[in-house]
């Protein structure tokens, strides 16, 4: 098995606006090692997100690969992806993104359905993680009966829950005020460091770039920097690939 | 999972889905009361041929219809009722020798020319509903042994005469009053006879009312020489759907009793092969349905589509977010369906509700205008000016399904549509962008 959970190698990702091309991502390689705490910084327009959707298998590279545990995206079929995406990626959504009908129990639980896991297997399972997040006593509430710091513990709940190997997280602490997303971002480092599990963050925020122990700078649609970290400062920088 | 989602997605937004549920359901209920009232009048008309003169099935000479000639008649006609009596499902016959005669009375000096029927009054009543119209005196009797106790003692075997209450105010004739009624005989060119008006009618028809007499079939058979002959055999039937299959039954008895060497030749016709004019009438009550049923679905479209696009539009970013996490396009695809579904059904239950209460209105109470505008008469049958709805099931089968089905199948299109949503379009649609 490969030691990077997420590869991308010379990705490059070109839209249409209209009749204007508009190159995305310029060739991009990276390679995130398991249990590391990645921060993707970048101004807006700098590829951030459309990096996350290659990664995330959402989207396909104009040009380049990208691999999942090892498994190349290309060529799989939409089922397939749709399956890895349910295995192995968890995703956190700026916007939460909660499921409004169903309440924080159902929506953590919603994944485990779809991987048709028995019902008392998912009790346990969303329980524990409700608890883990620190939403034991909030099952029954709906999102829009929730905080916005109260519904990003929701979507990670939701994100761990499959037992990913990895967390993709789009500007996570964004709609949030910045006490709350210091308490989102002790549960992620909390989680990361429990579970060895590996978390991607895009962000802008500086709280979040300074916690990471990695830091990639995107601008326009190339890496500028990527450099490890200790929290504290720069450590050194990272090889394209490593 | 999935119904749970889709039936708490419903109510996400409880007015549009309200109003929508209600728009439907109140079209579906509007179409229930349209399609009982339609098929209400015709099931009315269809009684009231039967119970006029024409009644289900009739049987003739096979020219008779064409030539109208006196002449042409069935013989045997006593073992033809009988036949025709003994077969299965026939629930009523009436013989009948039918004239056109002219009528006077002495208090007058008016010769009137009126049809004449000459019935088995007691088999006519059971068939017709003219005895419910008599207004003086009694149906028609039979002597020696008129029985009927509307007639008065003192004409009792006298040959009687039913006449309309406009031709007796022509006559100047009532109850007991002598008439000389001229028609065509079988003996010589013409038949006279005096008769005793025992009943007087008022159907409100004018042809009813002014043009016919109705005397007993025994007295026409003796005065006219007819013998056992008849000209016509009109038959009810038990169940109105099966005309058709009747007919045949009824000839292939008519052949086993002996068919035209017994009875001459004869002709066993359904009541629209008689009076294609009403059939095309009520042919033109379904093409009314139709389009009864067209307008439903041009609501339905505006309304289920107007809703579960609304739905799309408005729940595109949450179903990138499903398909991101793992969700099958599939999935998505059914709960769009289940919710209209939910939508179909409830919609249908309303519709079921209302309507049922505006078809008992119109079954138990209809809608009466015979008060205002009196009856009115086609291709020679009198219909009264009372319109009742039907409980028939297909009044409410058919258009619950085709509300409900129709809902189902307009919802398709936007289902599929989320289908084949992609995840990342759907999320970047909805806005989700960095």
């Amino acid at each position: 098995m490969s030691d990077f959970v997420v590869e991308a190698k010379g990705v490059t990702r070109t839209f249409m606006t209209g009749d204007v091309k508009v190159r995305a991502l310029r060739g991009v390689d990276m390679a995130v090692e398991r249990g590391d705490f990645v921060a993707v910084a970048g101004p807006s327009g700098s590829g951030k997100t459309t990096l996350f959707n290659l990664l995330g298998g959402l989207d396909d590279p104009t040009d380049g690969e990208v691999f999942v545990n090892g498994e190349p995206l290309a060529g799989m079929n939409p089922r397939r992806r749709s399956r890895l995406r349910l295995d192995k990626i968890g995703f956190v959504f700026q916007a939460y993104n909660l499921i409004p009908v169903l309440t924080a129990y159902e929506n953590v639980e919603y994944p485990l359905i779809l991987k048709k896991v028995p019902a008392a297997q998912r009790l346990k399972r969303v329980q524990e993680l409700l608890d883990a997040v620190g939403l034991g006593g909030m099952l029954k509430r709906r999102p829009n009966q929730m905080s916005g710091g109260q519904q990003q513990r929701v979507a990670i709940a939701r994100a761990l829950v499959c037992d990913p190997v990895m967390v993709l997280a789009d500007e996570p602490t964004a709609n949030v005020d910045s006490e709350t997303g210091e308490a989102l971002l002790d549960l992620m480092r909390k989680l990361n460091a429990e579970k060895n599990l590996t978390f991607l963050f895009s962000t802008h925020d500086p709280m979040v770039m300074a916690a990471a122990r990695r830091l990639i700078r995107l601008k326009d649609g190339l890496i500028d920097t990527d450099v490890r970290q200790n929290g504290e400062g720069v450590d050194a920088s990272v090889p394209a690939g490593a | 999972m999935l119904l749970k989602m889709a039936w708490r997605n419903l109510w996400r937004n409880r007015r549009r889905t309200l109003l929508t549920i209600s728009a439907i359901g109140l079209g579906l209920a509007i179409l229930i009361a349209m399609v009982s009232f339609m098929q209400g009048m015709m099931e009315m008309m269809v009684e009231q041929i039967a119970r006029s003169s024409m009644g289900h099935i009739q049987i003739h000479n096979p020219e008779y219809l064409h030539k109208k000639s006196v002449k042409l008649t069935m013989s045997g006609g006593s073992q033809l009722v009988k036949v025709v009596e003994d077969v299965p499902g026939v629930a009523y016959v009436s013989p009948r020798l039918l004239f056109t005669g002219s009528i006077r009375s002495s208090r007058s000096s008016s010769i009137q020319v009126v049809r004449v029927i000459a019935v088995d009054p007691q088999r006519e009543k059971r068939l017709s509903g003219l005895a419910d119209k008599v207004v003086e005196g009694g149906f028609v009797t039979e002597p020696p042994g008129a029985d009927d106790p509307e007639t008065p003692a003192r004409l009792r075997g006298r040959k009687g005469i039913l006449l309309g209450v406009k031709l007796a105010k022509r006559l100047k004739v009532d109850l007991g009053s002598k008439v000389r009624l001229d028609t065509a005989g079988f003996r010589g060119s013409t038949s006279a006879a005096a008769f005793y008006v025992t009943g007087i009618l008022k159907v409100g028809s004018d042809a009813m009312d002014n043009g016919m007499v109705m005397v007993s079939l025994k007295d026409m058979q003796k005065v006219t020489g007819a013998g056992d002959r008849l000209h016509e055999l009109t038959v009810i039937v038990n169940d109105v759907g099966a005309i058709k299959e009747m007919v045949g039954r009824i000839k292939a008895a008519i052949d086993k009793a002996g068919g035209p060497a017994a009875f001459g030749p004869v002709d066993v016709l359904p009541w629209w092969k008689i009076s294609p004019g009403i059939k095309q009438m009520l042919d033109m009550s379904d093409a009314w349905n139709g389009i009864l049923y067209m307008l439903m679905l041009a609501i339905l479209s505006a309304g289920v589509l107007t809703t579960m696009f609304m739905v799309v539009y408005e729940r595109t970013r949450e179903f990138g977010v499903r398909l991101a996490l793992g969700t099958r396009p599939g999935s998505l695809f059914v709960g769009v369906m289940a919710e209209a579904l939910f939508m179909a059904l409830l919609a249908s239950a309303l519709g079921l509700l209302c309507g049922g209460l505006i078809v008992a209105y119109l079954v138990n109470i209809g809608i009466d205008m015979s008060s205002l505008v009196g009856g009115w008469e086609f291709a020679g049958i009198f219909f009264e000016n009372v319109y009742k709805g039907s409980y028939a099931p297909e009044v409410f089968v058919e258009p619950t399904l085709v509300v409900f089905i129709g809902t189902v199948l307009l919802s398709l299109w936007p289902s599929m549509r989320v289908a084949r949503m992609k995840a990342i379009d759907a999320i970047r649609e909805g806005g989700v962008t960095g």
